[in-house]
């Protein structure tokens, strides 16, 4: 079958095949994404709603599959920069995709686990989880991938916090508008707060967003005072546009379709935050991205070789900022309230542990720190109070939360002793070695 | 014949210390030009001042021009110069470490906005370098001194450049090496590129270029045609360890160049 193949001049190589232009390849989906509107206005829509839309992704899916799946030279240089373009990465999202679908499902049934297992509370943490990955990934972009310490972290889940009150809540529209309107006034504000980074690097970046932290700090002190009292901000439950009605599982009460349960937050938490990280890991692997590891590796080099490297620090700045902001408007709405002292300077570190942690290297560095992060501490907690032997010990009830604290901080050095790069590093080696393992009896079965 | 190259008069200062005085060098269009020249002669100076980086250190360019073609590209920001076709493999490499060799070349076409030519380059900097065509996933912080010069030459020619700027090629490589990349660098100037190489081993890079010039204390003292100048008792003197009273002539040059 490979004969044919290996003769061929590979599609790269063949001048007479070039691409068409952006704008005449962004056609086909600006008339799909306006499909809907089109047929409604005509007075003709077979399909109801959006699903025309909706399927129109799904066949992108499939013709993308479809090109990574076919058969072609390993030597395309247009190969490597597709997403899941080897078989493993593929067959472990197909997994993942069906982990997260039956997840909620096996949560939501009352399963009873021996010895108390807090099976019901693992709920939150994986909504938490699943909401800091984003907060996280968008953290990794900018220290990570950019080089850029910053410690405004937290300063921009305040700005998306009072984006989501102030839209939400003082000027009464929907919840679906704060999200856009947050990443705005993130990506606004991230670029202003990133005109330091132009001239300081380092440890002189942090202290300068350290600098940033407080001034945005008062504002949002300022702000609560000013429009909401000390008692702080109560946000209300989004409800879901009705044009989205149609999903199945969806069924309105009175018309509404409130999100207010922690089965309903996941599939919004996890839609987003999965979006998020698709949107970080395309930039990472464009023009713009490598422009950011580039400047990171060697700033020189970069402008050497003609990279606007105040551009690219700045458009990272605004690129992290918006999805920071954002991951703050809905951890603040899946919260519930948000009051003086949700944002202290520790969350900037809470952050930083969960990159350095989990890898600073890449998206799913963000996912293991923050399933590190959230999911050690409700362990154990159950294996203090279940455990038998454990639970005996007074020490561990009475200093609950510094033994936690404790056990965390010398898992964090056992981590980082053993793995430099972080629990993404012992996943990759741990894969690599797997799948090694596999193909070597295969490749002595052909010789 | 014209000029790819053109600098007239040139000086540049570091604050109140000159680091290049009155220095004329032209490139012609297709040529192959050295300049020589030990430590402290202004060879990066000079580098910088071409390639528009001279603000990093806080230097200035106090007179004369440069022009590439018809284009002034003095004072000129970097990408700018880099976007008329002039590109450059910086000293001591300088990869991006943790970027694979293909990214790494994807890097070097920031200047480019044509997707399927950056395609069709990746593939003919691999034809011109068949010894990194398997190592095109790798990090380039994990290559060899060698491979990673090659990868640096193949950065910068990803630009598709009309004159190639070479800084110290030879900088800690075996000479086998420095043969090899002289001889890739005579291939690549055939094929239409100008090359100017910045060098410090004056043998391999007179044996190459057309023509030479030669840098002392910021000023130019010597130049030629490279054939003549390997012939020069002076050069030899100089640059290539001949002579027993190599370090007295040596000696003297600087004195008179710094006065």
């Amino acid at each position: 079958m490979s004969d044919t193949t290996t003769s061929e001049v590979p599609a790269s190589l063949d001048p007479s095949i070039r691409r068409t232009a952006p704008a005449v390849r962004a056609l086909p989906f600006l008339v799909a994404l306006a499909s809907p509107l089109i047929l409604d206005n005509i007075g003709w829509n077979p399909f109801g709603g959006w699903k025309i839309l909706v399927g129109f992704i799904i066949l992108v899916c499939v013709g993308r599959f479809a090109w990574v799946t076919a058969e072609r030279d390993p030597n395309d240089p247009r190969l490597a920069l597709k997403l899941w373009h080897r078989p493993d990465q593929r067959a472990l999202s197909a997994m993942t995709c069906l982990v997260l679908v039956a997840l909620p499902f096996v949560l939501g049934t009352d399963f009873d686990p021996p010895m108390d297992f807090p099976w019901n509370s693992w709920f939150r943490i994986i909504n938490y989880i699943i909401l800091f990955a984003l907060g996280a990934g968008a953290f990794n972009l900018l220290a990570g991938y950019t080089g850029q310490l910053s410690m405004a972290h937290a300063a921009f889940l305040m700005i998306g916090t009072m984006v989501g009150a102030h839209v939400g809540l003082i000027w009464e529209q929907s919840f679906w508008l704060c999200l856009p309107v947050a990443a705005l006034a993130g990506a606004a504000l991230g670029a202003l707060f990133g005109i330091p980074a132009l001239r300081l690097r380092g440890l002189y970046l942090m202290l300068a967003t350290i600098g940033v932290h407080f001034i945005v700090l008062l504002g949002w002190k300022e702000y609560l005072v000013h429009y909401f009292g000390f008692a702080g901000v109560r946000f209300t439950a989004p409800s879901l546009p009705s044009w989205l009605h149609w999903i199945p599982g969806i069924n309105p009460e009175d018309g509404e379709f409130l999100i207010n349960s922690q089965f309903r937050w996941f599939w919004l938490n996890l839609t987003i935050t999965t979006l998020g990280l698709l949107f970080i890991v395309n930039v990472v692997r464009s023009r713009e991205g490598r422009a950011f590891a580039a400047v990171r590796d060697r700033d020189i080099s970069a402008t050497l070789l003609g990279i606007n490297v105040a551009r690219s620090k700045l458009v990272s700045f605004a690129l992290s900022s918006a999805m920071v902001s954002v991951s703050g408007c809905l951890l603040s709405y899946y919260n519930r309230a948000r009051s003086e002292d949700s944002f202290n300077l520790e969350q900037v570190l809470d952050y930083g542990i969960i990159i350095v942690v989990g890898g600073f290297m890449g998206i799913q560095g963000a996912i293991f720190g923050s399933i590190f992060f959230f999911a050690l501490p409700m362990y154990f907690e159950w294996m203090r109070e279940e455990l038998p032997f454990i639970s005996d010990i007074d020490f561990f009830s009475r200093y609950a939360g510094e033994v936690d604290l404790a056990i965390r901080g010398i898992l964090v050095v056992v981590v980082l002793v053993w793995r430099p790069d972080g629990l993404a590093g012992l996943w990759q080696s741990g894969k690599k070695r797997l799948l090694l393992r596999f193909s070597e009896p295969k490749a002595g079965a052909v010789q | 014949m014209s000029n790819a190259l053109k600098i007239e008069g040139l000086s540049v200062s570091y604050g109140p210390i000159p680091a290049l005085r009155n220095i004329s060098i032209d490139v012609p269009d297709g040529g192959f030009v050295c300049v020589l020249g030990s430590n402290g002669a202004g060879k990066t100076t000079l580098v910088r001042t071409i390639t528009g980086v001279l603000y990093l250190q806080k230097g200035k360019c106090t007179s004369g021009s440069i022009k590439f073609g018809d284009q002034e590209i003095t004072k000129q920001k970097s990408r700018t110069i880099v976007r008329s076709g002039v590109a450059q493999v910086p000293e001591g490499r300088m990869l991006f470490p943790h970027l694979t060799t293909e990214e790494n070349l994807r890097c070097g076409a920031a200047s480019r906005k044509d997707v399927s030519g950056i395609n069709d380059t990746i593939s003919e900097v691999f034809d011109l370098f068949p010894q990194l065509a398997p190592l095109r996933q790798r990090q380039a912080g994990l290559l060899s001194g060698g491979e990673q010069q090659m990868v640096a030459v193949g950065r910068a020619l990803m630009a598709k450049p009309s004159l190639l700027i070479c800084d110290e090629l030879s900088l800690g490589l075996a000479p086998l090496i420095v043969r090899d990349l002289f001889l890739l660098l005579d291939r690549i100037n055939k094929e239409g590129v100008a090359v100017l190489a910045i060098e410090q081993n004056a043998r391999i890079a007179l044996q190459h270029s057309q023509y030479a010039y030669a840098l002392e204390v910021g000023e130019v003292v010597l130049e030629g045609p490279s054939a003549e100048l390997r012939e020069n008792q002076e050069v030899q003197d100089l640059y290539m360890g001949g002579g027993g009273d190599s370090r007295e002539a040596y000696a003297a040059i600087r004195r008179e160049a710094g006065r």
